[in-house]
């Protein structure tokens, strides 16, 4: 099996790519059809086991949407806010549910099987790496913060020291950005990030999954709105 | 004897503050040194003054005979130089483990197949063939550091600089690593702390002062061949 794939059913590539159909067609669409719901059934049961994580960062991420909506229930928009809201959650759910057990490695992956533009592949890695590096030294810092007896609180000692943190993290990424630049002058980067592996076999959840997403979109029966 | 490595005079400073000064360092063709020191002597500003990272100030570098007066000096040298960083995750440009080794082979124009082949060859030889589709920072420290060391061999090149490679090893892995620099012939400057590891894969150790580099250690000499002994080297 490909270790590239920390799902093991749906390929890095088939996210990606139906991820980028399944949300513009949904935002683009005038109207919400019910057959969009299949490939969220299907990927409910792909990703049975996670659901509880799924719905939880889907409960967060709905804040920020909540924002949005009550805005518009406050113009009396009540239609337009249900849109949204619907839209919204229908984008969100698929895209935490396809992408579920996949790190950001696996997405640079993608595009480079999907042969995205070098240059949009190699930002996407370098900031996917760092991104990683950082949130490991977050790690680090926050466990020393427990060993030597640190506890949060509402006064200056708390604010100095999350000061500090916020400055270690620029100053850590900042020597990392120096390395990747000197790796690259050693390594002869010159724009381009490369894979051996040119495409990867489809398995029958990534066929199933792109028949079914397509089939829903194209099937524009029972508007929800 | 041809020279790969040949440094006269050399000072460096750090924020104003002399690291060393009369820096000289003669590296024979496929000889294998170490380079001691306290922490914060410069041990890793000189390789990377070797390494064309950082810019000579005072002193002159030859490497194969050919004088690097400034970094633009270092471009067609690149391929001879091989650099393992201490922080192994510095080095990976490619996520999958295969697509960081064959790296440097695919930026150097060799076709994707011959990339594909060597770096095959190459995980076999330092065993580390069933790593190849992982993500490389999902790996162990010492399996990233066999990453990182494939992806500088896979370059052939004729000089070895690395800095701290049993940084955060454990004992076997440290072995492996022995037996796989053991088996490498080509000109190795290794700086680092651990001096039972040092020991068993250089043939000379320097140590760097203030005043310069000084050889602390000449394992070629204390060991040598006794027919009457077996064919084994062995110190006195």
């Amino acid at each position: 099996m490909d270790q590239t794939q920390t799902s093991p059913r749906i390929a890095p590539t088939t996210a990606l790519l139906l991820a980028l159909v399944y949300s513009s067609s949904v935002a683009l669409h005038h109207h919400l059809y019910a057959p969009m719901l299949l490939p969220l059934f299907m990927l409910g049961w792909l990703q049975k086991k996670s659901l509880w994580t799924i719905f939880k960062r889907l409960f967060f991420l709905n804040t920020l949407i909540a924002i949005v909506v009550v805005s518009m229930l406050w113009q009396k928009e009540y239609d337009l806010a249900l849109l949204v809201f619907l839209r919204s959650n229908f984008i969100l759910l698929f895209i935490l549910m396809i992408f579920q057990g996949k790190d950001e490695f696996a997405i640079a992956i993608a595009m480079h099987r999907l042969h995205l533009p070098h240059k949009l592949t190699s930002i996407f890695f370098f900031t996917a790496k760092s991104i990683f590096l950082i949130k490991r030294e977050f790690t680090l810092f926050k466990n020393t913060l427990h060993v030597r007896g640190f506890t949060p609180k509402t006064n200056l000692l708390t604010y100095k020291t999350m000061a500090g943190f916020v400055g270690i993290l620029l100053i850590k990424a900042l020597e990392r950005s120096f390395w990747l630049q000197k790796a690259m002058r050693l390594r002869g980067f010159c724009g381009e990030v490369y894979t051996l592996e040119a495409y990867q076999a489809l398995s029958i959840f990534d066929i199933s999954l792109i028949f079914i997403t397509i089939l829903s979109l194209l099937w524009q029966q029972g508007a929800l709105l | 004897m041809s020279c790969s490595v040949n440094i006269k005079n050399l000072s460096t400073s750090r924020d104003g503050v002399c690291l060393y000064e009369h820096v000289t360092l003669d590296v024979s063709h496929k000889e294998k040194i170490a380079i001691i020191g306290p922490n914060g002597c410069g041990k890793t500003t000189l390789l990377e003054i070797i390494a064309g990272l950082r810019s000579l100030e005072v002193g002159s570098l030859e490497l194969f005979h050919q004088p690097m007066n400034s970094l633009e000096d270092f471009k067609g040298m690149r391929h001879l130089i091989g650099y393992l960083f201490q922080d192994s995750d510095n080095q990976f440009l490619a996520p999958v483990v295969e697509d960081d080794v064959a790296f440097s082979l695919l930026a150097s124009g060799v076709s994707k197949e011959e990339a594909k082949l060597k770096t095959a060859m190459m995980l076999q030889d330092l065993g580390i063939e069933h790593l190849a589709k992982k993500i490389v920072y999902h790996l162990s420290g010492g399996e990233k550091k066999l990453v990182a060391l494939a992806g500088v061999l896979i370059m052939e090149p004729k000089l070895m600089l690395l800095d701290e490679p049993t940084n955060g090893l454990d004992q076997a892995m440290q072995l492996r690593l022995i037996d796989i620099l053991g088996r490498i012939d080509k000109s190795i400057i290794i700086v680092s702390h651990h001096k039972e590891f040092i020991e068993l894969v250089v043939e000379k150790i320097y140590e760097i002062t203030p005043t310069g580099l000084t050889c602390s250690m000449n394992l070629k000499n204390e060991s040598h061949h006794h027919h009457d002994h077996g064919d084994h080297p062995h110190s006195h």
